[in-house]
């Protein structure tokens, strides 16, 4: 086993972390810091995966991911600071108005 | 005759009235108002013109040529010369028929040109009533007119929705209403009966134009009943293969389809026992109690009767079902007339026990007489219903006899006229109702002595219930109901009134029986077959005053005249009318002292013989028993069925709708789970 | 081996994941004592496996010490009641993240990670903390929504990616063409890479040439987000204009039965 496997591994249960903050945390705030977690997960991999095939396109992928994990953070903040504006609240379940 | 005139003619009286009717009915309301009754006096006034006309053609041509004219090829079905037409047949009996029921329905919508007004403004539905009214009249000419029995039905059918609209007049009134959709359902069970007998003649013989029919029928029937199978195929023009299948099934359905068409006689003729929509019919306005008595709609069974003489006397059982039918009907409506306080409802009972008297006629092979009787009874009755029209509109609407007598003065010409039309319904000497009923009695002796006691008795009947009606209101004390300011009718009321009495009086020298033999023709070739055929008449009454010979007898029914027996029948009447003088005018008391004597016949006969009970409990109370089944069962098996169905989406929602829990991560967990179900799947097959 | 190694991520992964589980904010008695024990133990024995199945190399203690530490600072990003702590505990799975980078001989991807996440996303975050949260334990933070079935589905498919992690070839797979080898060190030289220059040179020549379409892309994307997020904020939204019925929406239906 490869000495990257260790990263391949770490990050997936990053992933994991992230995954199921992401699912299970009611907080729209703490939700997108999972997704943040989600996102380390990812570029573990692709560093560990560029490693293995001894190019450095994996860390090129991971400084776009970068970028997009920025974008990301930008609107998902603005979308929270608007949601919270309008319902004084930053839970989810007050947005839950599809309820069958 | 020439096809051209008679089609000319036909064409006017069918039209006249409809658009007068279509003209009233459109411009009525907004135009005409008061001014209504002018298109319909217009149009049935053509058309009791035109009525004449035919009349005069077919007398100028001996009587014994039949007209048969194709209007417009209607529809085709099956075979592509099997048209459907639009066709009218006239012969000596349509005309006969024609003149009768245009004339006297003039008369009637002349006489309710001031009867339905009220203090000289038109009453509320002026415009509707004669609409009606003239439909009525268009309804029953094309009966009349109808070459075929598809037509006959359509007419049939619309002589009953009228009768509906017209008893229902007074719609806001719900003796009236329930009176009309008895009328309705009563004559649809006939209609039943006469449409599957219409269809069964299709079947039998693939064709419905009357001449086609009766020649069949009559090449069936000949040879005693082996049938003519040459002559059958070319009545028919098919081969002889064919021909033989269409004989045998005639000669084997023939006597279930006279059976079947005498359903819907009996309930259009109020007949036994279908006759109790009509005495309920008085619910409508008098004019057309007159109208549908007299002239436009119970004889229609009659006439179709004599019109399919071919069918009904090819089984010698049905016209002695006819006749019985006849006879019991005549007798036992008499009896119940005895005992009623209602003028109208009197003169309804007596109309069934009429209509009785014509179809023991028909039963008998004596469709002249049958149709005589007819004639001279739409005269006389209309003449009588018109004149209680015209005394319940003296009298504000009261037409029981207990709250008023005596009317005599105050309403001398009204008086006349209806005792002219009760002599003549009573059959007085010398009166029209005298020598129709006289015949008809007459040949049902000569073909059974039963049935001819049975029509002297109710002739009695007549007389006396007659002499009691018109003693009762016009002779004794003179009484008002309070509050109503009695006084003679119009001139609008009185004139149409005039006429008919002269009708009443003269129509019975009129040989119509003669005039129409070439129509009852087949009456009287099965009536001279039935009396050697058939032991059940030979009575000693027959064989001694006709004789041997077929033929003879059959020259002898034409005639129609035995003197014995009508100077025994004038005494009868002239005593039953003596006994009703002495009953109601001399000796008051009488009558309760006999009602003391027998409560319970008196009681029975009041009731009507309490029909109307068994009817209800033995037919509408099952039905609304069985309706009710039926609502539940929709109620609640079936819609509960629909429930049980639509719960099963509704128990799936129910369990399913917490998934739907609108929040996003919910779905995220749901897709995650999928991922990693999928995830595992890959994995755990190896790929 | 192989299939020890995976039968054994997937026991870690279990053990992890039961201590996600009971380490999550929840109503009623805290578990979090079960959970921290768990999910110590899951680290431990990765640690221990780790050690066991890899072949050593020059810095694998930092490695494991690094590793060790993003894990258990992600777990209390996800598992924290207050989300201050949260993003604070996010800035140690960044740091810890970058020095794992860092070891894989990456520095610029390390420090642009420090720069970006510590430096700009994080303090975002903590603006936006400041801003959107109440005082004191919400009661949306004390009650984690499903975490059965969340901690179920994560750690399911991680396991089985991670479970793969013995299949890895052992930098078997040359590059072809034989393009940038990434060396950190200009002393190593390689036989197969005879220009060997700096990493971030690597990086910046890669970007310029391979990859210049996207970094394009990238920098429009930067700069649509920006426009969005301008946009998004001068948006004046009265407070509770949505839920001025008397009824709350989420409510709408609620009552209506079944039958």
């Amino acid at each position: 086993m490869p000495a990257e496997s260790q990263l391949v591994i770490v990050g997936a249960a990053l992933f994991a972390l992230g995954l199921v903050g992401f699912l299970s945390r009611r907080n729209l705030i703490v939700m997108f810091l999972s997704t943040e977690v989600m996102f380390q997960g990812v570029l573990l991999n692709l560093v560990a995966m560029g490693q293995i095939h001894g190019r450095l396109d994996g860390q090129v992928f991971a400084l776009f991911l970068l970028v997009i994990a920025a974008v990301e953070a930008a609107l998902a903040l603005g979308l929270i600071v608007l949601l919270f504006r309008r319902r004084g609240t930053v839970a989810t379940d007050a947005w839950a108005t599809m309820q069958g | 005759m020439s096809e051209t005139a008679v089609a000319a003619c036909s064409i006017l009286i069918l039209l006249c009235p409809l658009l007068g009717a279509g003209l009233i009915g459109a411009l009525g309301r907004p135009v005409l108002r008061g001014r209504s009754h002018a298109p319909a006096i217009i149009g049935v006034g053509i058309g009791v013109i035109a009525s004449f006309v035919i009349l005069h053609m077919v007398r100028a041509a001996g009587g014994a040529e039949t007209a048969h004219v194709v209007l417009y090829q209607w529809f085709v079905t099956g075979a592509p010369s099997a048209w459907f037409n639009v066709e009218v047949l006239v012969d000596a009996l349509t005309a006969v028929m024609l003149v009768t029921v245009t004339f006297v329905s003039l008369l009637v919508i002349i006489y309710s040109r001031d009867y339905m007004r009220e203090h000289g403004q038109p009453a509320r539905g002026y415009e509707r009533f004669f609409a009606f009214l003239a439909l009525f009249v268009f309804s029953m000419c094309a009966l009349v007119l109808a070459g075929n029995f598809l037509l006959l039905y359509l007419g049939w059918e619309l002589v009953g929705l009228c009768s509906y609209l017209l008893i229902g007049f007074y719609y806001q009134r719900p003796a009236a209403a329930a009176a009309a959709k008895k009328a309705f359902l009563v004559n649809r069970i006939g209609d039943f009966g006469f449409g599957l007998g219409i269809l069964l003649i299709y079947l039998t013989i693939g064709h419905l134009d009357y001449e086609t029919v009766f020649g069949a029928v009559q090449a069936a029937m000949a040879n005693h009943g082996h049938g003519d199978v040459g002559a059958v195929a070319a009545a028919l023009n098919t081969d002889l293969a064919t021909a033989v299948g269409v004989m045998q099934g005639i000669q084997n359905r023939v006597a279930i389809i006279a059976l079947l068409l005498f359903c819907g006689a009996i309930g259009k003729s109020a007949q036994l026992p279908l006759y109790v929509w009509l005495p309920d019919a008085m619910e409508g306005p008098s004019p057309v109690s007159a109208l549908i008595h007299a002239a436009t709609m119970v004889t229609a069974g009659v006439y179709m009767v004599a019109r399919c003489g071919v069918i009904f006397t090819a089984s010698p059982a049905v016209m002695t079902v006819v006749a019985l039918v006849g006879a019991v009907t005549a007798l036992y409506a008499a009896t119940i007339a005895l005992t009623q306080h209602d003028m109208k409802r009197i003169l309804a009972y007596s109309t069934v026990s009429q209509l009785g008297y014509m179809f023991l006629g028909l039963g008998v092979y004596a469709a002249g007489s049958a149709i005589f009787h007819l004639f001279t009874h739409a005269f006389f009755k209309a003449l009588l219903f018109l004149s209680a029209g015209s005394v319940m509109h003296a009298m504000g609407g009261i037409i029981d006899l207990r709250h008023f007598g005596g009317l005599r003065r105050i309403m001398p010409w009204t008086c006349r006229f209806c005792v002219i039309g009760a002599l003549a319904l009573a059959g007085f000497p010398l009166f029209s109702g005298f020598w129709s009923k006289d015949e008809i009695i007459h040949h049902a002796f000569q073909s059974n002595v039963w049935l001819g006691l049975i029509g002297l008795v109710t002739a009695a009947l007549t007389a006396f219930y007659t002499g009691r009606m018109i003693f009762r209101a016009f002779w004794g004390l003179e009484r008002v109901p309070e509050g109503v300011h009695a006084h003679e009718s119009g001139r609008w009321i009185l004139v149409p009134l005039g006429v008919l009495a002269a009708g009443a009086v003269l129509a019975g020298y009129i040989h119509v029986g003669g005039f129409i033999e070439p129509v009852t023709e087949p009456f009287a070739l099965a009536a001279a077959q039935a009396h050697h055929t058939i032991p059940v008449h030979e009575t000693l009454l027959h064989a001694a005053a006709l004789g041997p010979g077929g033929a003879d007898v059959a020259t002898h029914a034409a005639e129609g005249h035995n003197y014995g027996l009508m100077a025994a029948s004038g005494l009868i009447v002239i005593l039953a009318l003596g006994l009703a003088y002495l009953a109601y005018v001399i000796w008051p008391g009488l009558p309760s002292m006999v009602t003391a004597i027998w409560p319970r016949a008196y009681r029975l006969l009041f009731h009507k013989y309490y029909v109307d009970e068994i009817y209800d409990a033995g037919v509408v109370q099952p039905l609304r028993g069985s309706g009710r089944l039926c609502f539940g069962i929709d109620e609640y098996v079936v819609d509960g069925l629909i429930w049980l169905v639509t719960a099963v989406p509704r128990a799936l929602a129910y369990a399913l709708r917490g998934l739907q829990s609108g929040a996003m991560q919910g779905y995220g967990v749901t897709m995650a789970t999928g991922l990693a179900i999928i995830v595992l799947v890959v994995l755990l097959s190896g790929w | 081996m192989t299939d020890t190694v995976g039968l054994l991520v997937y026991a870690i992964f279990a053990i992890g994941g039961a201590g996600v589980y009971f380490a999550l904010p929840r109503t009623g008695r805290s578990t979090r004592g079960a959970g921290a024990i768990l999910g110590l133990a899951a680290v431990a024995l990765l640690v221990v496996m780790l050690i066991a199945k890899t072949a050593p190399t020059e810095h694998a203690g930092y490695s494991y010490v690094f590793s060790v530490v993003a894990l258990l600072a992600a777990g209390r990003v996800v598992t924290h009641p207050k989300p201050v702590y949260s993003a604070l505990y996010f800035v140690l799975v960044v740091v810890a993240v970058a020095f794992l980078v860092v070891l894989q001989q990456a520095e610029f991807l390390a420090v642009a990670l420090i720069l970006v996440y510590a430096g700009a996303i994080l303090v975002t975050y903590a603006f936006v903390i400041m801003l959107a949260q109440q005082s004191g334990a919400a009661p949306h933070d004390t009650r984690a929504r499903e975490p059965f079935l969340a901690v179920l589905a994560g750690f399911v498919t991680m396991a089985a990616v991670a479970g793969q992690a013995g299949e890895l070839p052992s930098r078997a797979l040359q590059p072809a063409d034989g393009p940038i080898r990434l060396v950190a060190d200009t002393t190593e030289t390689d036989a197969s890479t005879p220009q060997a220059i700096g990493n971030t040179m690597a990086i910046g020549q890669a970007m310029l040439t391979n990859y210049v379409i996207t970094l394009e892309v990238a920098g429009l994307l930067l700069l649509v987000a920006i426009i969005g997020a301008i946009a998004m904020a001068r948006k004046r939204i009265p407070a509770e204009e949505v839920m001025a019925d008397e009824k709350p929406l989420g409510q709408i239906g609620r009552e209506v039965p079944p039958f």
